[in-house]
């Protein structure tokens, strides 16, 4: 079965692709040239030969165009870029055998043209007609599809829709065609958009899944984007949750872990060296250092750690961690904490308390600065008037610069020629992203002479009524700066503070879904990990999605059942008539229920006559069309049959007119 | 169907053979578009393409939900004919019948063949997929072939032909009947699947062979022909006779006896008439299917070719036996003789000495002979020396290439002289 397409959708779609791909003066001929074959008069009559070698012309400019886009590829790769550039190219490589097949007298190819193993076969394979209209059409429409210029589908959907409306089938209205199409259409456009969408989010899964594998927070090296080009970007999957268990509201700067040497957007722990802990009490309570004098206040934090180990997030002046079920705890002069042989999930109460001092000491590269950036910022520290001036001023001049002067941004631009990112950073572009601010922060504190830190964590302030919990995502880790400040390291973070608000802004439309999703997954490892984390009290909503499943189940069950009762009905015997199917049948029921049955030997026209319907407008007609197709050997024509059943609908559903 | 090969073959069939069966061509070629669209279209970023791929995505999605709704008032009767011929187009005729309530037009239709379970087991070897697939269309017996049925007013009755060519010979196993009724946007058939079981018997391919006439004359049949009727000489009652000594008392005629008074006997003669033999050679020891085939179909020329009327012709064949068939003088007719051919399988597992003492038994009785061998070695060179040795005339083809050459009067044929050998067969 060959289709045939509407005159004239060939070349729309012809003059689609000529305007998506800038190929206008190409494009118009081609349309030209096909759209005037029904109105020209001739046909090349050309034979099996002929037509196989338009097919091997083809194939020849096709073995071209491959070698052009080819030797492009050599000189300027990518090859996806060439790919394309052909794909664009395909109406073009395709034209001759379209317009040979409609200005030929043989108005069609066929399969044994295309291949050469075919050429000489006699087989029904080889045989087989080709009628290239519609792969012609659908090539075009993916050629048009392949640049870039927006408005694709208000082009193409047109397009298919000419073509399905004029190919639909007749056994349905055209309203509920053009209902369908228009639906797919008003369907299509926001799913392509969120196909779009969902591509940009599933890389920036990615990204992070591997950055998850490869990349966790590392004790002794923490790369950073400083002189990374492009734009930042941060997945919103929730990855630690914290309840404050003595009234805080936050919001809190947890922080894994702290370096004290900077080279080239790199921070490292030079010098470190870590303390194995002791458990003490159930085997589940750690002290990290002696207690505090006042009271402490408490937090609980769940964290799930990869293959059971990883560093802690933990507040400031942390001193004690409960229900902690981690084989190993080692804690570092530089105050990361690393868990290791723990369960996937953690869910631990950690003592703190702000106002009084635990832990280390400051060291020697804590006042370090950097050899390429140390001319840049010493003149910066001297333009902020910050040498000889009391810590706790210089800080605040500090904080008062980096607040009042830069703005927070993802954008990663290229470092200035001949400074680097940092650099760029202070004296151009004075815009970056935290890592640029604790950086920048820590580095000026060491110029005025404050030992300081950099420290990674994450900062939370975000409460989720569904976690019932304040979260922290991926994009809520945070980089600042601890300051040696009245005898004990404080947090220092000089990032403007409404970063935190920028990033929401930047939160994709169905943010809800994934956070259902990490929510879901959240309670999956809960109860993975119950007997470690202790929470085995409630499992309802397991019972629950249980329940549910077995009432699918059941359905299911049912259903299979039901159709299984159903019993399989033997086809009625039928006795082949000719003219059987006549609609007239229904008429003459009607009559004989109304004025009695024909009796056996009187004539259909006398029966009519006698009981007075003969006179009623055509029914001589169709008595005759009826009789000619029970009894004439060339039975009726399929015209007179769709009259007949037309005449007998009319009077059916008409105005009564038989006489009474 | 054990081997994983066999299995992940079937695997990729499936779906590709699903597609077929419930796409419309017009949904074919967008499927086409829909897979080349989703390829150029993986990168989001770069073109446009992505969104001709999500809307032919919504389309077919769309119309395939909605085909799954309604139900087909529409039932069907085949009409087969008795039987029919390896590659060469039956048309047959479908009565249907709309008992619905509303017009149904733009329906198709095919047959779908069971795998026959005598072909189910004969793929020697592992095949590649492209073999495989053909074969596994050659063992159902036919391609299924769509056909476009006519308009079907409600209530109707009416006729629609189809066409199949079936591939091999033997039973075709018809299962169900397949309306295929489009969505509406006619890019999804909906199938209605009608139980619809059939048996066709496909006859081996013939081709024409002259009438058949041997130099040697007729031969005496040993205890006659069970069921001959009264033409020809037969072992039958010709007259009475008075009693000699000897005669056995069993054919005393007691009628007559009693009416003389002296013992009458019932005198028979004994049956001469002209008795052909066919041998179809089936040791296909090393010999492949197609030269099989060929085999089989030189057997089935040669079964109806004109032998006059009075002449017997014997089929001798080992399956999973030895098989003797007889044709002609009311004993059977050639359509038999076809119907077994038709079923003939090769053997491969059976040495060839076993034709030996079924052919040596018949051959006092031949007249002539036509051996149709698949292979030329001593073996069947001792065959044929054994019926020589009998008297009987012989036809020899052996279905070749031959690498050596037989001895001087055997004919070697081949798929492609066959038909040129048989006309020249005399």
């Amino acid at each position: 079965m060959t289709l045939t397409l509407p005159s004239g959708l060939l070349a729309a779609a012809l003059l689609f692709w000529g305007w998506r791909t800038e190929l206008w003066p190409l494009a118009l001929p081609m349309a030209l040239i096909l759209e005037l074959a029904p109105r020209v008069h001739w046909r090349w009559a050309l034979d099996d030969k002929a037509l196989a070698r338009v097919i091997d012309l083809t194939a020849l400019l096709w073995v071209g165009a491959l070698m052009l886009l080819f030797t492009r590829y050599l000189n300027q790769p990518p090859l996806a870029t060439h790919l394309y550039t052909l794909a664009s190219w395909f109406p073009l490589l395709l034209f001759p055998p379209l317009a040979i097949q409609r200005y030929s007298t043989a108005g069609t190819f066929r399969l044994g043209h295309l291949f050469y193993s075919l050429r000489r076969s006699r087989s029904e394979l080889a045989g087989r007609l080709l009628k290239l209209e519609l792969s012609y059409f659908v090539v075009c429409l993916l050629a048009a599809s392949v640049t870039a210029q927006p408005g694709y589908l208000l082009g193409a959907g047109p397009l298919l829709f000419w073509l399905l409306i004029a190919a639909r089938p007749r056994r349905y209205r055209w309203p509920l065609v053009v209902a369908l199409s228009l639906a797919a259409c008003l369907a299509a456009w926001p799913l392509s958009f969120s196909l779009h969408r969902l591509q940009l989010d599933m890389e920036d899964r990615f990204t992070e899944w591997f950055q998850d594998w490869l990349v966790d927070f590392d004790p002794y090296r923490s790369s950073t984007s400083l002189g990374d080009i492009g734009e930042l970007k941060l997945s919103d999957r929730v990855v630690l949750r914290l309840k404050p268990m003595s009234g805080d509201r936050g919001p809190w700067l947890l922080r894994a872990a702290s370096y004290n040497s900077y080279f080239d957007g790199v921070w490292l722990a030079k010098g470190v060296h870590f303390t194995r802990l002791a458990p003490q009490g159930d085997g589940r309570e750690w002290r990290l250092s002696a207690a505090p004098e006042r009271a402490s206040r408490h937090l609980s934090i769940n964290l799930e750690l990869r293959q059971g180990a990883g560093m802690l997030p933990l507040p400031a002046n942390a001193w004690r961690l409960k229900q902690l079920p981690a084989g190993e705890l080692q804690l570092s002069s530089l105050g990361a904490l690393k868990a290791s042989e723990g369960p996937g999930l953690v869910d631990y109460r950690v003592e703190y308390e702000p106002e009084s001092p635990v832990g280390e000491k400051s060291g020697e590269f804590d006042l370090t600065l950097p050899r390429r950036e140390q001319v840049t910022l010493q003149r910066l520290a001297d333009e902020l008037g910050l040498t000889g001036q009391p810590p706790a001023v210089a800080a605040a001049k500090i904080r008062a610069f980096l607040l009042g002067q830069f703005r927070y941004s993802l954008d990663l631009p290229a470092p200035t020629p001949g400074l680097t990112a940092l650099e760029t950073f202070l004296l151009h572009k004075r815009a970056g992203h935290c890592e640029y601010f604790a950086t920048a922060a820590v580095l000026l504190l060491r110029a005025a002479g404050i030992p300081a830190r950099y420290a990674i964590g994450f900062s939370v302030s975000e409460y989720s009524s569904l976690e019932e919990a304040y979260v922290a995502r991926r994009r809520h880790a945070h980089a600042w700066a601890l300051a040696w400040l009245d005898g004990h390291w404080q947090d220092f973070d000089a990032t403007p503070p409404d970063w935190m608000s920028f990033e929401e802004k930047r939160a994709p439309w169905y943010q809800g879904l994934g956070d259902l999703w990490d929510w879901l997954s959240h309670q999956f490892s809960r109860w993975r990990w119950r007997e470690a984390t202790g929470d085995e009290e409630d499992n309802r909503w397991l019972w629950g999605l249980a329940g549910l499943l077995a009432v699918i189940l059941f359905w299911r069950l049912l259903r299979r059942q039901r159709i299984r009762r159903l019993p399989v009905k033997n086809p009625p015997a039928m006795i082949i008539r000719p003219g059987a199917e006549s609609p007239f049948y229904q008429v003459l029921e009607q009559l004989a229920l109304q004025r009695g049955s024909r009796p056996q030997g009187e004539t259909l026209e006398c029966w009519l006559r006698r009981i007075g319907a003969w006179e009623t407008p055509g029914m001589a007609d169709m008595a005759g069309q009826h009789q000619r197709w029970r009894f004439d050997p060339d039975g009726l024509p399929l015209e007179e049959q769709q009259r007949l059943a037309n005449a007998v609908a009319l009077l059916k559903t008409g105005p009564a007119r038989f006489p009474p | 169907m054990r081997h994983p090969l066999l299995r992940l073959y079937a695997a990729v069939y499936r779906p590709g053979h699903f597609l077929r069966q419930h796409l419309t061509p017009l949904g074919g070629w967008l499927f086409g578009g829909w897979i080349a669209a989703g390829a150029f279209g993986v990168n989001t970023r770069v073109g446009m393409t992505y969104q001709l791929f999500v809307l032919l995505t919504v389309l077919f999605a769309i119309t395939f939900i909605i085909s799954r709704f309604g139900q087909l008032t529409v039932t069907a009767r085949r009409q087969l004919p008795r039987f029919a011929t390896v590659n060469q187009p039956l048309r047959y005729r479908l009565a249907l019948h709309n008992s619905g309530a509303r017009v149904q037009r733009d329906l198709s239709v095919f047959d779908e063949l069971r795998d026959a379970p005598l072909f189910s087991a004969t793929l020697g070897h592992l095949p590649t997929y492209r073999q495989w697939s053909r074969w596994t269309t050659w063992a159902r017996g036919t391609n299924s072939v769509a056909h476009a049925l006519p308009v079907l007013p409600p209530g109707a009755t009416t006729e629609a032909e189809l066409t199949l060519t079936p591939l091999r010979r033997g039973r075709l196993e018809f299962a169900t009947l397949s309306f295929g009724r489009p969505d509406p946007l006619g890019l999804w058939k909906r199938l209605f699947h009608q139980p619809l079981a059939d048996r066709l018997l496909v006859l081996p391919r013939r081709y024409p062979v002259p009438p058949l006439h041997f130099h040697d004359g007729r031969r005496y049949q040993r205890g006659g022909v069970n069921l001959a009727q009264s033409v020809g000489e037969e072992d039958e009652f010709v007259g009475l006779r008075e009693y000699r000594p000897g005669d056995p008392p069993r054919r005393i005629h007691w009628r007559s006896f009693a009416k003389r008074g002296e013992p009458i006997v019932k005198e028979f003669q004994d049956e001469f008439f002209v008795r052909y033999g066919l041998l179809l050679d089936s040791f296909a020891a090393g010999v492949d299917d197609a030269c099989f085939e060929t085999a089989v179909s030189a057997a089935a020329s040669i079964a109806t070719a004109e032998r006059g009327p009075e002449a017997l012709l014997d089929l001798l064949f080992v399956g999973d036996r030895a098989y003797c068939f007889t044709a002609g003088r009311g004993l059977g007719q050639t359509e038999q003789l076809l119907e077994i051919l038709a079923c003939a399988t090769p053997r491969r597992d059976q040495a060839f000495s076993q034709l030996f003492s079924m052919v040596a038994g018949h051959a006092p009785e031949l007249s002539a002979c036509v051996c149709v061998l698949l292979n030329w070695d001593e073996e069947r060179r001792q065959l044929l020396n054994l019926l020589r040795g009998q008297g009987v005339e012989i036809v020899a083809l052996v279905i070749g290439p031959l690498a050596t050459p037989p001895e001087s009067g055997i004919r070697v044929v081949t798929a492609e002289t066959l038909a040129t050998e048989l006309a020249r067969l005399t």
